[in-house]
C-alpha cells in the first residue's frame, strides 16, 4: 500500500487530567511540544526556525517544505527530524524520523507501534505488554543494582580497610627499615674503623713476610750456582779432585734445607679464613711471588747433573716453595726428572776450589728472631680478623633485614601508588584472579596486573599488562601482550559493568589479538544506573554525576523499604538525590577547607 | 606486499604458449605470413542458406616449418556460420580424432548455444576465395574465406574489421601419436641456429611439462590451438578479464606500453596478494575482446575454457592479437557493430545476459573475515542503525562453520543461526555465509559422505577420488561436470537440509578457481578426471561457473523459482553473469588498488560481468582514513559494493574512525542509496540488453577519441559521470567533460562551465565526490535517509531532470516487487520520461524483452508509489506563470519553488508511478 494522506490533527486532549490547555494533536510532535504547532488565525504554520512560512495543510502533509524540517514530525519526509512515539501507557519517545514508516517495528523505543502507519507492515500498540514485563523484571532490576550498591559500598569499606592496614603496615615497615639502617650505620662504622687497624696490621705483615721471603731467595740463588759452578768442575776432563759422593751430598744437604724451608709455618693465612677482599689482596701477591719462584725453581731443575752418577735432583715445584698456599686447582708436582749428562765442553781455567759457603749461623739466628716476631704478630693479626668477620656477619643479618623491610615498603608503596579507580575502589581486588572458560580458552585476569588466555592443552598467553583506566574509569586497559603472528602485540579492553559481583561476564576478539573483555563490578555503579533504572519519563535524561555517595545508596534503601512495589526512581527523587549528592560534596569540600 | 611471482607461470615455463610463441616468430623470422600450411580445398566448400551455415574441409601439409622427413597431411573440417545479428561463428577440428574428443565448453558457457543464422546471404565465388554478404541493406556484413593461405576476414563498409590467420600464425595442434624418433639429435642442435631454436621451442613440453614440483603428465600430448586476430584499423583494444592492467590492452612483447613481456594469461588461479599492472591470470577469465575506433566496434571471442595466453601487439594503426589455447575445441566468434553496445549487446545474446538482482543486492554490504559470534552481527547491526548508516546484507566469512565445513555452524558462536536471521529479518536485511567447494575429508561429515558415497568427486589423474589442501585441510572437490553432482549440491540449498537457513540467507563462493593450496600454482593439476574422462585441463576455466551455476540453481530451488537467488563468486567465465556478482578478489588498502578497482571493474563488466565490484577498503591491511573516505566515495559508484575485510586487519566499521569519517561514508553510502532507483533501472537494462551499469566513458561517447584510454573516470548509466578522487591529499582535481554535452554538477544542479578543451578544474576537499549528470537527462531518485533499500520501499520518488541546449530531456525508470520473478509475468513498472516543449511527459516503456505490464491495477499499486518532486535545473525559471499537471484531461495546479534562475522544484505532484499517459506542463 502507498502513502494515504491521513488526517493526524486530532482535536481532543489524550489526557484530561494533565492538560491544561486544549491543543490539537500533531501527529508525532511530543505533547510539551504541541504549543509551537498551533494553527495561526490565518491559517499558517510558522517553521519552528522562524525561517519560512507555510499553509498550516501542509504540515505533516509528506513534504518536507520548511528548511529546519519542523513541519514534518509525524512523517519521514524531512531528513535529520525527530518523531515523537506518545506511547500511551508507557513513556514517550523519540524516535529518528528515517524510522517512521520503514517497515520496522521500533518497539524498544515505540511500543505504541505509531511509527509505521501507512500499511507496509502492522505494529500493533504492545505498551501494556512490554510495560508488563519491563515491571516484572523491574523490581528485580532494582535489586540487583541496589545490591551492587552495596557490594560497591562494601568494596570502598574494604578498599578503604586495605589502604589504612596497608598504610599502617607501611609506616610500621618505614620505621623498623629505618631502625636497621641506623644500625647498619652504626656497624658499618666500626668495620671501617677496624678494618683500618687490620690494613695496619697486614701492611706490617706483609713486609715482614717479603723480607723473610727476600733472604730464602737469596740463599737458593747462592746454593745454585755452587752446584752450577761443581757441576762445571766435574765435567771437566780428567778433574778427579771432587769426588762424586762430595756432590751428591751437597745435593742432599741442599734438599734438606729446602724440606727445612718447607717445614716453616706458613706466612699467609689458609684461604678458608679470608674474608673475600682480603683473599683477592693476598692472592695478587702471592701471584707476583709465585712468578718469581717458578723462575728461579726452573732454572735449577734445567741444569743437567751428569747421569752417570745418577743422583736425584728433587725439583722444586711450586708446592713446596714456603709460600701461599696453593691454588687449589694446581696439578700436583711432575715426577722428579732424569738429569741429563752434559756434553763435553772446554773448562775455564779460573775453576773456584771450592764449594760455596752455605749456610751462615749469624744470620739464623736473626732469622728465628724474625720468625717469632712474625708469629706475634700473625696472632694479633688474626683476631682482628675474627673480629671483622663477627662484625660483618652482624651487618649482613641487619642488611637482610632491612632489605626485607623494604621489600614489603616497595610492595605496598607500588600498591598504593597504582590507579585503583575513584576512591580507590578496586583497591581491594589488586591482584585478585578471575577467571572465565569458554568454549576455546580459559581467560585469568589477575586485576591490576595482567591477563591471560589458556587454550585447553595449549599454551599459556600473555593477553595484556595493566596500563590505565579510560574513559571515566569505565574501561580498563590491559596492553603490551604476547606479539601476535602477522599482527600487533595483544591488548584488552575490560569495559567495567556494574554488577553484584566481580566476575569476567564475556571476552570477544573483535579485530585479531585485540581483545574486549566485559568485566562485571559493583565498583563501576553510578547515578547512571539508577537513572537507567527509573521509569524513563522520556530520554532528555540530566547530565549525570559521576560519583556516588552514601546518602544514595540510603536513598535507594528506603525507596524499597517504603515502597517495594513502586521500587522506582521517579524523576523529582533523583533529582534530589543529586540534589544531595552535590550538597555532600560541596560539604566536603568546604571541610577540606 | 608483493606476489610470488615464481610461483606461476611465465610464458616460457608453459610448453603450449612457448610453442606458439616459437611458431609465431618462426612465421615473423621467416617471411611465411602468407605461407600457411593451411589451405581450404575450394570444391569441398558446402553452403546451407538455410541455416547459414558454409563448411569446407581444410587441408595441412607440415613441410614448411618442421624439417620432418615424412611431409604431413592432415584434413579438418571447416564450419562458419553467418548470423542475423551480423556476427560470424567460425569452427574448427580434425577431420578425424581417435585420440580424444575435444571438449566443447559452449553448452556451459554459452545461454544461446544456436544463435539465430542470417537469412539474407549474397555469396561470390572467385579462385582463391568466397565471399558471403549478409544481414539486411542497411547494416552489410561481409565475409571472405580467402583458401590459400587460409584466412577469414570480416567487412564492414568496405574496409576489413577483423580478420583471422591475416598473419599466418594459425597453428592447430592435432593429436597424434607420440613419436619416439621425434626428437633432433645433439650433434644437429648444436648446429642450429636462432631459426631452429624456435623450431625446437614449437616441439617443447609436448608429452608432458614440470612446474616446479609439479608435473603434467599430458597423457593426450600436444593439442593447443594458436592464431592471430587482427584487428586491422583499431588502436585499441579491451577485455581478456581479469587483469590489473588498463582498461586499453597494451602490447605485450618486446618491453610493450608498460613494459609488459609476458602475454595476458587467462587461467583462474587464487593469487596471493595479486600485484597491480600486470597481464598475470587471477580469479576470472573470459575471452572476449572488443576492439574500438570512432567510427567501428568489433568483438571476438573464443569458446574455451582451457588455459590461455594472449599476445597484444599493437601499432600505430592496426592491432594483432595472438591467441593460444592449449587445449578444447576450435570455437570462436566474430561480432561486428556501430558501437561497442552494439557489439556488447550481440555478444550478450549468445552469452546469456545477468538476471535481475534482488534490490538489496544494489544497496551496501557489510563484510568481514569475521564477524566471530552472535552478539558481534547483532552488535555491528545495532551500531549501523545507532549511527544513522544504511546498510543491507551481513556476511559470515569461513569462521563461521564447524571446522570449515561448509552448511554447518560454528554452534559454540552461532548457537541459534535461525533466530539471529530472524533478528536481521526484522530489521528487513539479509544475510550471506560463505560456501566453498572443497569438501573436507571427513566421514562424520554428511556432505562429505553423500558426495563420496556417491562418487562426486573430481578424480586424480589415477581415476580415484582427487585429495588437495584447503582451508579445512584435506579436501575434495565436487566435479560439476558429472550431472548428478550438481544436482546433489542444488538439493544441499533445501532449507531441511542446509540447517541454521532461512529465506534471508544467500551465498558466497570462494575459492572456486579452484584453490588447492598444494595443487601445482594453488590449484587443480592440469590431468585430473573430470566426469567422462574429461581433463581438468580442458575445463579449468570453467570449473568456478559450474560451482557458481549449481549454487544459483540451489538457491532457484529451495524457494521454488519464486526467490531470486543472490551469489557471489570470485572465479568467472565467459556466462558467468548469469548466476550471479563477483568481485575483484584480494586487493589491499592501498592507494593503487583503489585505482586499479576502476579499469579492473570496467573490463570485467564490458566481457559481460557487470555486476562486480572491489572490496572497500582494500581486503589486506588498514585503510587510513582518507583511503577509507575516498574508496567508499568511489565504490558506491560502481555496481557491487561490499566493505570487507581480512582477519588480520583491524576492525574497520564506520565508527571505529572519528565523527568525520563516520559523517562522510553516511553521505557517501546516501549517494548509493538514494539513486537505487537508477541503479535498479539501470539492472534492469543490463538485464534486458546486457549492456554494463557502469561504462567505459567511450561506450557514451564511441567518436570522442580522447576517451578511449581514459580509465580513471566512467559512465555510471548515460547520464552520470563519477571523476573519483583517487590520490592521496589531492586537492584539485581536472575532469573532462565531453565537450559535445552540456553538463551539471550533480549535487547543486547548477550548470558546470569547463574550457575550451572540456576540463573542468575544481578543488577537492575529503567531502568531493566529483560526480555530473549530463543534460537531457532524467534520473530518478528517492531523497529519504533510510536504514536499508528494503525500508526505502514506501519512500516516494523525485524526478531530477536536467536540460540540454535545446531544453530536452528523457529518461528511463523501472520498478518491480524487488524480490521474485513476478516481472516475467507482468508485475512491473516501466516508464519513459521525456521532456519537450516545457512539457514533461510520462509513457510506458517498451523494453526489448517485449514483456507487456500487467494491466492489474491493484497488483501494480503494491510496487508503486508517487512522486513527490520534480527538480528541472538548466530551465527558465524566473518567467514561469504556473505549472500543472494533467492526468486523464484533469488539470491540477502544482506548486512550485523557483531555487534559482535555471532551476525549478515542483512540489509533488502526488502522481503514482503507475500512472501513465500524464503530463506536467511548465507555462509562461
Amino acid at each position: 500500500m502507498h502513502f494515504k494522506q491521513i488526517t493526524i490533527v486530532l482535536t481532543s486532549c489524550i489526557s484530561l487530567i494533565n492538560c491544561a490547555v486544549h491543543f490539537e494533536r500533531i501527529y508525532g510532535v511530543a505533547e510539551e511540544d504541541l504549543g509551537k504547532y498551533q494553527r495561526t488565525p490565518d491559517d499558517l504554520f510558522h517553521c519552528l526556525d522562524g525561517n519560512g512560512v507555510i499553509p498550516y495543510s501542509a504540515l505533516n502533509d509528506d513534504y518536507c517544505d520548511c528548511a529546519d524540517g519542523s513541519d514534518e514530525p509525524g512523517t519521514a519526509a524531512c531528513p535529520g527530524t525527530k518523531f515523537y512515539c506518545d506511547n500511551h501507557g508507557s513513556v514517550g519517545h523519540f524516535i529518528p524520523s528515517s524510522r517512521v514508516n520503514d517497515g520496522v517495528c521500533d518497539y524498544d523505543l515505540c511500543c505504541d507501534g505509531s511509527d509505521e502507519y501507512n500499511g507496509g507492515i502492522e505494529c500493533p500498540d504492545r505498551c501494556e505488554e512490554l510495560e508488563k514485563l519491563k515491571e516484572s523484571t523491574r523490581k528485580e532490576e532494582i535489586m540487583k543494582i541496589y545490591n551492587a550498591f552495596q557490594k560497591r559500598q562494601e568494596m570502598i569499606a574494604q578498599s578503604l580497610k586495605n589502604v589504612t592496614e596497608d598504610t599502617v603496615t607501611l609506616i610500621e615497615n618505614q620505621e623498623l627499615y629505618n631502625k636497621e639502617n641506623e644500625e647498619l650505620d652504626k656497624i658499618k662504622a666500626e668495620i671501617k674503623e677496624l678494618e683500618e687497624i687490620e690494613k695496619r696490621s697486614k701492611d706490617f705483615y706483609k713486609l715482614m713476610y717479603r723480607d723473610l721471603k727476600k733472604d730464602y731467595k737469596e740463599y737458593i740463588k747462592k746454593f745454585k750456582k755452587a752446584i752450577e759452578d761443581m757441576l762445571v768442575i766435574k765435567s771437566m776432563e780428567g778433574n778427579d779432585k771432587i769426588d762424586s759422593n762430595v756432590l751428591h751430598d751437597i745435593v742432599k744437604d741442599y734438599n734438606e734445607e729446602i724440606l727445612e724451608e718447607l717445614n716453616k709455618p706458613k706466612i699467609v693465612p689458609k684461604k678458608e679464613q679470608e674474608e673475600e677482599e682480603e683473599e683477592e689482596e693476598s692472592i695478587e701477591i702471592i701471584e707476583e711471588e709465585r712468578e718469581e719462584e717458578e723462575e728461579v725453581n726452573e732454572e735449577i731443575s734445567t741444569k743437567q747433573i751428569p747421569n752417570d752418577e745418577s743422583f736425584e735432583f728433587k725439583p722444586i715445584s711450586p708446592k713446596n716453595i714456603p709460600s701461599s698456599p696453593p691454588p687449589k686447582d694446581i696439578p700436583s708436582s711432575p715426577p722428579p726428572k732424569k738429569v741429563n749428562p752434559l756434553p763435553p765442553k772446554d773448562i775455564p781455567s779460573n775453576v773456584p776450589s771450592s764449594s760455596p759457603e752455605l749456610n751462615n749461623s749469624d744470620d739464623e739466628e736473626e732469622d728465628e728472631e724474625e720468625r717469632l716476631m712474625y708469629e706475634e704478630k700473625k696472632e694479633a693479626h688474626n683476631k682482628i680478623k675474627d673480629q671483622l668477620i663477627a662484625l660483618r656477619s652482624k651487618r649482613s643479618t641487619i642488611d637482610r633485614t632491612a632489605r626485607d623491610y623494604k621489600r614489603t615498603i616497595d610492595k605496598i608503596e607500588k600498591k598504593l601508588s597504582i590507579d585503583s579507580g575513584l576512591n580507590k575502589i578496586y583497591y581491594s581486588i589488586y591482584e585478585k584472579v578471575y577467571s572465565l572458560k569458554t568454549s576455546d580458552y580459559t581467560y585469568t585476569l589477575t586485576w591490576g596486573k595482567e591477563i591471560k588466555q589458556k587454550e585447553e592443552h595449549g599454551p599459556l598467553t600473555l593477553l595484556g599488562k595493566f596500563k590505565e583506566f579510560r574513559d571515566n574509569y569505565r574501561t580498563v586497559i590491559y596492553d603490551d601482550g604476547a606479539q601476535c603472528w602477522n599482527g600487533p602485540k595483544r591488548s584488552v579492553t575490560v569495559n567495567l559493568i556494574c554488577k553484584e559481583q566481580n566476575e569476567i561476564l564475556k571476552v570477544s576478539e573483535p579485530s585479531k589479538c585485540e581483545y574486549v573483555m566485559d568485566f562485571g563490578t559493583p565498583g563501576v555503579c553510578d547515578n547512571s544506573d539508577i537513572i537507567a533504572l527509573k521509569k524513563p519519563e522520556d530520554t532528555k535524561s540530566k547530565e549525570i554525576n559521576p560519583e556516588f555517595s552514601e546518602d544514595m545508596l540510603e536513598s535507594i534503601r528506603e525507596i524499597l523499604k517504603d515502597s517495594p512495589t513502586q521500587a522506582i526512581l521517579d524523576e523529582d527523587e533523583v533529582e534530589t538525590l543529586e540534589a544531595e549528592n552535590n550538597n555532600s560534596e560541596q560539604n566536603k569540600k568546604h571541610d577540606e577547607l | 606486499m608483493c606476489v610470488k611471482s615464481e610461483e606461476f607461470k611465465r610464458c616460457d615455463q608453459s610448453g603450449f604458449c612457448t610453442r606458439q610463441r616459437a611458431y609465431a616468430d618462426l612465421v615473423e623470422k621467416t617471411n611465411t605470413q602468407n605461407a600457411s600450411p593451411y589451405k581450404v580445398i575450394p570444391n569441398s566448400i558446402d553452403f546451407n542458406k538455410k541455416e547459414g551455415l558454409i563448411t569446407a574441409k581444410v587441408l595441412k601439409t607440415a613441410n614448411n616449418t618442421l624439417d620432418n622427413a615424412t611431409p604431413l597431411e592432415v584434413y579438418f573440417k571447416l564450419q562458419l556460420i553467418l548470423l542475423k545479428s551480423g556476427s560470424v561463428r567460425m569452427k574448427f577440428e580434425e577431420a578425424e580424432d581417435n585420440i580424444k574428443t575435444r571438449f566443447d565448453v559452449s553448452t556451459y558457457a554459452l545461454e544461446n548455444n544456436n544463435p539465430e543464422p542470417s537469412k539474407k546471404i549474397d555469396t561470390k565465388n572467385d579462385q582463391n576465395s568466397s565471399t558471403f554478404t549478409f544481414n539486411d541493406e542497411n547494416d552489410k556484413t561481409t565475409l571472405i574465406l580467402t583458401y590459400n593461405p587460409f584466412k577469414v576476414e570480416i567487412v564492414k563498409d568496405g574496409q576489413v574489421v577483423i580478420g583471422f590467420n591475416q598473419n599466418g600464425y594459425f597453428n592447430y595442434e592435432e593429436h597424434q601419436q607420440q613419436n619416439e624418433n621425434d626428437n633432433i639429435s645433439e650433434e644437429e642442435k648444436q648446429r642450429q641456429n636462432e631459426i631452429n631454436e624456435l623450431i625446437e621451442n614449437t616441439q617443447k613440453d609436448m608429452w608432458s611439462e614440470t612446474f616446479r614440483s609439479s608435473t603434467d603428465t599430458k597423457p593426450y600430448g600436444p593439442e593447443s590451438i594458436g592464431f592471430d586476430i587482427t584487428f586491422p584499423g583499431f588502436k585499441n583494444v579491451y577485455g581478456i578479464p581479469q587483469h590489473t592492467s588498463p582498461l586499453s590492452l597494451t602490447t605485450t612483447r618486446n618491453n610493450g606500453d608498460n613494459g609488459y613481456n609476458e602475454p595476458y594469461r587467462l587461467y583462474n588461479l587464487d593469487v596471493f596478494e595479486y600485484i597491480l599492472d600486470s597481464p598475470m591470470a587471477i580469479y576470472g577469465s573470459i575471452p572476449f575482446m572488443l576492439a574500438h575506433k570512432n567510427d567501428q566496434s568489433a568483438g571476438f571471442l573464443f569458446i574455451n575454457a582451457s588455459e590461455m595466453w594472449i599476445d597484444v601487439e599493437k601499432s600505430n594503426t592496426d592491432t594483432l592479437t595472438h591467441w593460444m589455447a592449449e587445449s578444447g575445441k576450435f570455437d570462436i566468434i566474430f561480432f561486428v557493430g556501430k558501437t561497442p553496445k552494439d557489439v556488447i549487446t550481440t555478444y550478450m545474446d549468445i552469452a546469456g545476459k545477468p538476471p535481475l538482482p534482488q534490490y538489496f543486492a544494489t544497496a551496501y554490504h557489510q563484510c568481514r573475515w569475521n564477524y566471530n559470534d552472535e552478539a558481534d552481527v547483532l552488535s555491528v547491526d545495532q551500531k549501523f542503525d545507532e549511527y544513522n548508516l544504511p546498510y543491507d546484507v551481513i556476511w559470515l566469512d569461513i569462521e563461521h562453520t564447524d571446522g570449515k565445513r561448509y552448511f554447518t555452524w560454528d554452534l559454540t558462536k552461532f548457537p541459534d543461526p535461525v533466530a539471529l536471521q530472524k533478528a536481521i529479518a526484522d530489521k528487513g536485511r539479509k544475510m550471506v555465509t560463505i560456501i566453498d567447494p572443497h569438501i573436507k575429508v571427513d566421514n562424520n561429515y554428511y556432505v562429505y559422505k553423500e558426495a563420496k558415497d556417491q562418487d562426486l568427486f573430481v578424480h586424480n589423474n589415477q581415476d580415484k577420488p582427487f585429495d588437495g589442501w584447503c582451508w579445512p585441510g584435506s579436501s575434495s572437490w565436487v566435479d560439476f561436470l558429472k550431472p548428478e553432482a550438481s544436482k546433489w549440491l542444488i538439493s544441499q540449498y533445501d532449507f531441511e537440509k542446509y540447517k541454521g537457513s532461512t529465506e534471508i540467507l544467500y551465498t558466497w563462493i570462494d575459492m572456486n578457481e579452484p584453490s588447492v593450496f598444494s595443487g601445482p600454482e594453488t590449484t587443480m593439476p592440469k590431468d585430473n578426471l573430470h566426469y567422462g574422462k574429461v581433463e581438468h585441463r580442458d575445463v579449468h576455466n570453467i570449473y568456478g561457473e559450474l560451482y557458481h551455476k549449481a549454487t544459483y540453481e540451489g538457491h532457484l530451488a529451495r524457494r521454488n523459482n519464486e526467490d531470486r537467488p543472490f551469489i557471489l563468486s570470485r572465479a568467472f567465465f565467459i556466462g558467468s553473469q548469469r548466476y550471479g556478482a563477483i568481485w575483484t578478489g584480494d586487493n589491499d588498502a592501498d592507494w593503487n588498488h583503489l585505482k586499479a578497482s576502476i579499469p579492473m571493474t570496467l573490463s570485467i563488466g564490458l566481457s559481460g560481468l557487470s555486476f562486480c565490484g572491489a572490496d572497500i577498503g582494500g581486503f589486506f591491511n588498514n585503510p587510513d582514513k582518507e583511503l577509507y573516505i575516498r574508496w567508499y566515495q568511489t565504490a558506491v559508484f560502481q555496481p557491487f559494493v561490499r566493505g570487507h575485510s581480512h582477519i588480520d586487519a583491524k576492525r574497520r566499521e564506520p565508527w571505529l574512525y572519528d565523527d568525520e569519517t563516520i559523517n562522510l561514508v553516511r553521505d557517501a553510502l546516501y549517494e548509493r542509496y538514494n539513486l537505487l532507483p537508477y541503479w535498479y533501472t539501470l539492472f534492469k537494462e543490463a538485464s534486458v540488453s546486457g549492456i554494463p551499469m557502469t561504462r567505459p566513458m567511450f561506450f557514451e561517447f564511441p567518436e570522442n577519441e580522447k576517451l578511449f584510454e581514459v580509465d580513471n573516470q566512467f559512465m555510471v548509466g548515460s547520464d552520470l559521470l563519477v571523476k573519483p578522487v583517487l590520490e592521496q591529499g589531492q586537492t584539485e582535481i581536472s575532469v573532462y567533460l565531453p565537450p559535445s554535452e552540456k553538463w551539471y554538477d550533480y549535487k547543486t544542479h547548477k550548470v558546470v562551465q569547463t574550457n575550451e578543451e572540456g576540463y573542468l578544474t575544481i578543488p577537492t576537499s575529503l567531502s568531493t565526490i566529483p560526480v555530473y549528470q549530463r543534460g537531457g537527462s532524467i534520473i530518478p531518485q528517492r531523497l529519504r535517509h533510510r536504514r536499508s533499500s528494503k525500508s526505502m520501499k514506501h519512500d516516494p520518488y523525485t524526478l531530477l531532470i536536467a536540460l540540454d541546449e535545446k531544453n530536452e530531456a528523457k529518461g528511463q525508470f523501472y520498478v518491480d516487487d524487488g524480490e521474485s520473478f513476478g516481472y516475467k509475468n507482468g508485475l512491473f513498472i516501466y516508464r519513459t520520461f521525456i521532456f519537450a516543449n516545457n512539457i514533461l511527459n510520462c509513457s510506458k516503456y517498451r523494453s526489448p524483452d517485449n514483456i507487456n505490464e500487467s494491466h492489474n491495477e491493484d497488483e501494480l499499486l503494491m510496487i508503486s508509489e508517487r512522486i513527490e518532486r520534480v527538480i528541472i535545473a538548466g530551465i527558465d525559471s524566473k518567467s514561469i506563470k504556473s505549472i500543472q499537471l494533467v492526468t486523464n484531461g484533469v488539470v491540477k495546479s502544482l506548486q512550485f519553488n523557483v531555487e534559482s534562475d535555471d532551476i525549478v522544484i515542483i512540489k509533488d505532484p502526488a502522481i503514482e508511478m503507475k500512472e501513465v499517459d500524464w503530463k506536467i506542463e511548465i507555462l509562461y
